[in-house]
Formats: structure tokens, sequence, C-alpha cells
């Protein structure tokens, strides 16, 4: 090569882009010696990458993806915020520094958020005897002032405690179930009248610590 | 010897027809008119309300699933999010919260939903991540990932 001027071009691999793509100040000399006018690929040697050819490309719109790129924040950072969330979480947790706790529980083939003192009716009949206390074991989800625990999809038994006394054990209002077709002498009626239960949930405990 | 053709004649059609009325009535005295009172006005209505009422139980259901997907749009587009990438997102974090909890918190706990909202940003970006490498998934082998 001969005399070297500065001209700044992105070296790329041939495909458009790709990860591993490095930008380089490359000086070129627009005449050179071998009497060629015009740009030259530059030749690598074998001694630096045996299997990767180059080749010289002004920055187009297919030298980046059109998709942002994903940067992940640093693993150790990581680490070492997730250890500091949880011991202010246990912190929160063993100074009973929350206040209300909310939780959202699963039960008779529904999703309920749920606190103390709240009254819920539900839809289904259930084996236990009007002022049996209950434990809910389903808990998905658990949140107090400034901290929630969410399960993935439940949280651990001994970590959270879910408690509710049944309260009424009833029937819907009777619904009429009517089907009718105008014109054609077709009906059919039929009262439905499905049990309820009505649950007052006493309290939501969560255990000392986490893990 | 009896006469049975006049009495044949007089048929007795029952004697609670008052209180079958009366039934059928105490379902339309909130409706508006003559069809409040009056049977044969009222019987049609109340047939109609009936008919209603049962299609809408099934309706209902739907309307409430539409409700809750709008609001968790709504509490999503906050945070950045469209509603399939969050949910999908969430799904993929094995976090099974239903849309009627999920809608609830969006209105009632923003802290909480906001942490949500942020842990599928995050899971979403690890797909990417996983993706976007110039990497084949495992077992698949191509010409481009061996000349590499």
């Amino acid at each position: 090569m001969g005399a070297i001027d500065a001209l700044l071009v992105q070296v790329v691999y041939i495909r458009p882009w790709s990860t591993q793509e490095r930008s380089v100040r490359v000086h070129l000399s627009p005449l050179l010696k071998d009497g060629h006018g015009g740009v030259q690929p530059a030749r690598i040697g074998r001694a630096v990458a045996s299997t990767i050819r180059y080749r010289y490309a002004a920055i187009t719109s297919l030298t980046q993806p059109p998709w942002k790129k994903v940067i992940l924040p640093n693993p150790e950072e990581e680490i070492l915020h997730h250890k500091e969330v949880i011991q202010q979480a246990n912190t929160m947790i063993s100074e009973r520094d929350y206040g209300r706790l909310f939780a959202v529980v699963q039960f008779a083939a529904r999703q309920w958020k749920v606190t103390a003192e709240d009254l819920i009716l539900i839809e289904a009949p259930l084996q236990a005897e009007c002022g049996d206390r209950i434990c809910m074991e389903k808990v998905l989800l658990v949140g107090g002032g400034n901290f929630t625990l969410l399960g993935r999809p439940l949280l651990k038994k001994d970590l959270v405690r879910v408690e509710a006394t049944i309260i009424e054990k009833t029937e819907t209002w009777p619904k009429i179930s009517f089907h009718y077709k105008a014109r054609k002498r077709e009906q059919r009626k039929h009262v439905i009248a499905t049990p309820q239960t009505v649950l007052r949930i006493n309290s939501i405990d969560i255990a000392p610590t986490l893990r | 010897m009896v006469l049975l053709s006049l009495a044949l004649l007089m048929r007795n059609r029952g004697p609670d027809r008052y209180w079958k009325h009366q039934e059928l009535l105490k379902h339309a005295r909130h409706f508006r008119g003559r069809k409040n009172r009056c049977y044969s006005l009222a019987i049609r209505t109340v047939r109609r309300a009936w008919r209603y009422a049962t299609i809408g139980r099934h309706l209902k259901k739907r309307d409430m699933r539409q409700l809750w997907i709008t609001r968790i749009a709504a509490g999503a587009g906050e945070h950045g999010l469209k509603y399939s990438q969050f949910i999908t997102s969430l799904l993929k974090c094995q976090v099974d919260l239903n849309r009627k909890v999920l809608a609830d918190l969006a209105i009632t706990e923003p802290k909480t939903f906001k942490c949500l909202a942020a842990l599928a940003e995050r899971r979403r970006q690890e797909g990417f991540h996983a993706l976007l490498n110039d990497k084949e998934p495992p077992g698949i082998f191509s010409r481009i990932v061996q000349q590499r």
C-alpha cells in the first residue's frame, strides 16, 4: 500500500450485520502505487484471522439491524442489587413494618384479591360447617405497603398463611333459565338455585424471613 | 237418570287463576305502563325479560373479560408495554394471575402493577437476547453457523 490519507470507513463483514462487527479507523490512499484508482480491499494476513474476509462499505440502512440492541445489565451488579432488595424486604417483614397485607388467593376455581376482614361470596358448596376456620393454601401473591412477594406460580405454605371463617351457607336467589322462540310455541323454564358460601377472611400472616 | 251434558259443557278451568297470574305479575311490577298490571300484556314482556336475562348471563362473562383486558392494556400502556407483550411475558415467567386480578391490581395496587410490568419487560428483553445474538437454537445446524 502506498502513502496514506485519512479516510474513515467502517469495516464490516460480508453479512450485513453481526454482533461481532467492529469499527476500525482505516487509512487508505485513493491512488495506489499499483495503479488502481479505486478503493482496494485490505488483505488480512493469515496470522490475524484466517477464515474471515473483510469488505469496506459505507454506513447504510443495512449496516445496523432495524431492531434495538439488547443490553442486559451486568450479572454481578444484578446479584448485589437482588441481595440488597431481599435484605430490605427481610427487615421490613421481621420488624412488621408493613401495614395492611393483601393477598391473591386461588379458591373455588377463581382468584380473589383479599385483605383481612373481607367478606367473600363463593358460588360453590364447601364441605366445612358454619363457624369452621379454614386456611387457604394456594396463595399467588402477597403484598404490603412497600413490598410484594410474587409466587411462580404459588408461594410456599410456610411463607404465607391466609385464614378464613365460614359465616353462611345458603343458596342463590332463584334464577330463571328461560328459552323461548316467538310464534313457535316453544318454551322451557328452569329455576336454578345453586349453593353459596360466605367467608370472612380473618388474617393474612407472613413468616419471619424469606429463604 | 243423571243429565250429564249440561254439566260437561260447564268446564271448571281451575280455582287458582288469580294466584297464578299474581305469581307472574310479581316479575313485572317494576315495568312501565299497563304491562305491570295486566296479565296478557305482562306475560309477553316477562317472557322476553327472562330470555334476555338467560342470554345476558353468558354475555356478562364475555363483557367482563373484555373490560379487564381493556384495563390491563391501559395499565401496561402507562408502563410502555402492549397488552399482548405484557400477558405473554408474565406467562413465560410462570406468573399465573388472571385478568380479573391483574385489572384489580392495576387500579388499586399501582406499585405492584409497575413491578409486574418491569418483570414482563425484563423477560421480553431476555427473550430477544436469547434469539438475536446469532446463535442457533440447540439441535439445529445451518450453513451460516458452520461457516462462522
